[in-house]
């Protein structure tokens, strides 16, 4: 089966201090959930950052479908079908609703740098916004300013934003930050039947959610990876343990 | 009410219009010659606004683009005797766009401050070009003289101020309907995202320098067309023109007018020239008043005279409901 992303030996130093160490790892194209979990400081956004190219790496090289992008700009990557969120929501706050999803949906149109027609006359992209919102339960706030949604819409938006491309990888950044567990397990389901057909690559801290969705469970520590493996492999996992509790001294 | 209110909008704007077209020629000469130089740096300033105001790129070189355009008209028609006045521009236009071209790429290589400090090195680099190397072609500080109205071809002639003005209120009324289009369309929306959360269009798949490259370049063809105006209705062109103090200028006007407005450009051009024109008749101190007018209006109205336009519009708004 192909590979939809493989890391080899990369690293990422921000100064003598090391955030992403010597780490490799690849996900088929088929596999469809993977969680990265691991505590704070982890390099679990740095990852992120790289393979999405916010900064390119110390060393090491990044493959998007056997494709070499290490030194690829951002934009370029998407172009492969690479979609990301952020876990500090990060939309565009002079905005609606609609002028956010918009931004995102023109992105791969060909009217994109369309420079004397009207946004509004491509009604296309207007037809995927709304299909997408009312899929969302949002429709009735699409004219409001991004800023008067709540925090969980906003983290809503955040995915759609993501998905409005069609990516074929997803990484999503914390998706569930700042939410309440109701509201975790609410986006959860809706991240579960919305990204059926796309690779999505998560960091989590709910652990419940996590474990809900992965399929595979990737830990990392320190920059490098300790454990790699199915939930219940990691669940088992006597290092994961120690990581997460602290060493038990019997 | 919103009815009412686009029926309000709409009356105002067809005052203004009217005041434009059909007011100014009845009035003296010197208000005529007013008229059109608030016109011609509207454009400047609409130019600035993209990039500045819509891009989100502060820049000090704008006079560079306006001062080239001058100094192309001046030298082809003074010098090179060329009379068509549509190869005059095309040319004028051509050179803006290539010097545009070549310090696009290196400014927008740095980001936010840096690109500032750059643009007006480069702009500064320009004038010295103009002043020293290439002072037989530009004249140095003199400027150069006697540049004679253009000829269109057509049956009328541009020779008196009041047919001029009409020219310049033709071509302003081109720029800002293209101005129009550009804010509207897809690439307008790309750029006022670029604007606010750059690495977020980045992370959407935009290659947000070309962006900002395109804006930079179309900016610097606006500026161009509002310095061949410049030239063709002054008749003179000296360094001033492509110093970076007419830059900090068109900055000035914008915040006055409104920053990232559409009709920002044409009211701050409207009040800086008209203040300069009136309050210079009184005192020699315009500078003076000029910085404590930019002051109040940084402190006190963020928005400039739009955005205090539009807060009086919400208000009135309020009490309807």
């Amino acid at each position: 089966m192909a590979e939809a992303l493989r890391v080899e030996n990369l690293s990422k130093f921000f100064g003598a201090l090391g955030v992403v160490r010597d780490l490799s790892f690849s996900v088929p194209a088929d596999q469809r959930r993977v969680v990265i979990i691991g505590p704070n400081g982890a390099g679990k956004t740095t990852l992120f950052n790289l393979i999405s190219g916010e900064f390119p790496p110390s060393g090491g090289a990044i493959y998007l479908f056997g494709t070499d992008v290490t030194r690829m700009p951002c934009y370029r990557r998407t172009r492969l079908g690479l979609a990301r969120t952020f876990q500090i929501t990060d939309l565009f706050p002079y905005f609606t609703l609609m002028e956010n999803l918009l931004l995102a949906l023109q992105a791969h149109d060909p009217c994109a740098y369309g420079i004397l027609k009207p946004l509004k006359s491509y009604s296309h992209l207007y037809e995927k916004a709304a299909v997408l919102l009312k899929e969302m339960n949002l429709w009735e706030k699409r004219d409001l300013p991004i800023g008067s949604l709540s925090h969980g819409e906003t983290r809503l938006v955040e995915i759609l934003l993501g998905i409005a491309a069609s990516p074929k990888i997803l990484l999503l950044d914390e998706p569930t930050a700042g939410l309440t567990h109701s509201e975790s397990l609410w986006l959860a389901n809706i991240i579960q039947n919305l990204l059926r057909d796309v690779t999505v690559i998560m960091i989590e801290h709910d652990m419940s959610v996590a474990f809900e969705l992965a399929e595979r469970m990737i830990v990392l520590h320190q920059g490098g990876i300790v454990a790699d493996g199915s939930p219940e492999e990691i669940r088992e996992n006597q290092k994961c343990r120690e990581i997460y509790l602290g060493k038990s001294h019997e | 009410m919103s009815r009412v209110r686009s029926s309000w909008k709409s009356i105002l704007s067809a005052a203004v219009g009217a005041a434009f077209l059909l007011l100014v020629p009845v009035l003296p000469q010197y208000a005529v010659t007013l008229a059109t130089s608030i016109i011609i740096y509207s454009i400047y300033v609409s130019s600035a606004n993209l990039l500045t105001g819509y891009t989100g790129l502060v820049s000090l070189g704008q006079a560079m683009f306006w001062g080239s355009a001058a100094y192309s008209v001046a030298i082809l028609t003074s010098k090179a005797q060329i009379t068509n006045f549509y190869l005059v521009a095309l040319i004028g236009l051509l050179v803006v766009v290539l010097i545009s071209a070549f310090f696009g790429i290196l400014a927008l290589r740095v980001k936010r401050l840096y690109f500032m400090i750059v643009t007006f090195a480069f702009g500064h680099v320009v004038w010295c070009i103009a002043m020293y190397p290439m002072q037989k072609l530009t004249r140095g500080y003199d400027g150069i003289k006697d540049i004679a109205r253009p000829e269109l071809g057509l049956s009328v002639s541009l020779a008196t101020g009041v047919s001029f003005y009409y020219f310049v209120l033709i071509v302003a009324v081109i720029c800002f309907s293209v101005f129009f289009l550009i804010i509207r369309s897809p690439f307008g929306h790309a750029i006022v995202g670029i604007r606010d959360n750059e690495h977020r269009m980045a992370a959407l798949g935009y290659n947000t320098l070309l962006y900002k490259y395109i804006s930079y370049i179309l900016s610097a063809v606006f500026s161009g067309v509002a310095g061949i105006l410049f030239a063709y209705f002054n008749g003179y062109v000296n360094p001033s023109e492509l110093h970076w103090l007419f830059s900090g200028d068109a900055l000035m006007m914008m915040f006055i007018g409104g920053i990232g407005t559409f009709w920002g450009p044409l009211w701050g051009a409207l009040a800086y020239t008209g203040l300069r024109y009136w309050i210079s008749s009184y005192t020699m101190y315009w500078f003076g008043i000029e910085g404590i007018i930019f002051i109040l209006v940084v402190l006190f109205f963020r928005g400039g005279i739009a955005g205090f336009v539009m807060s009086v519009q919400k208000r009135l708004k309020w009490q309807r409901h």
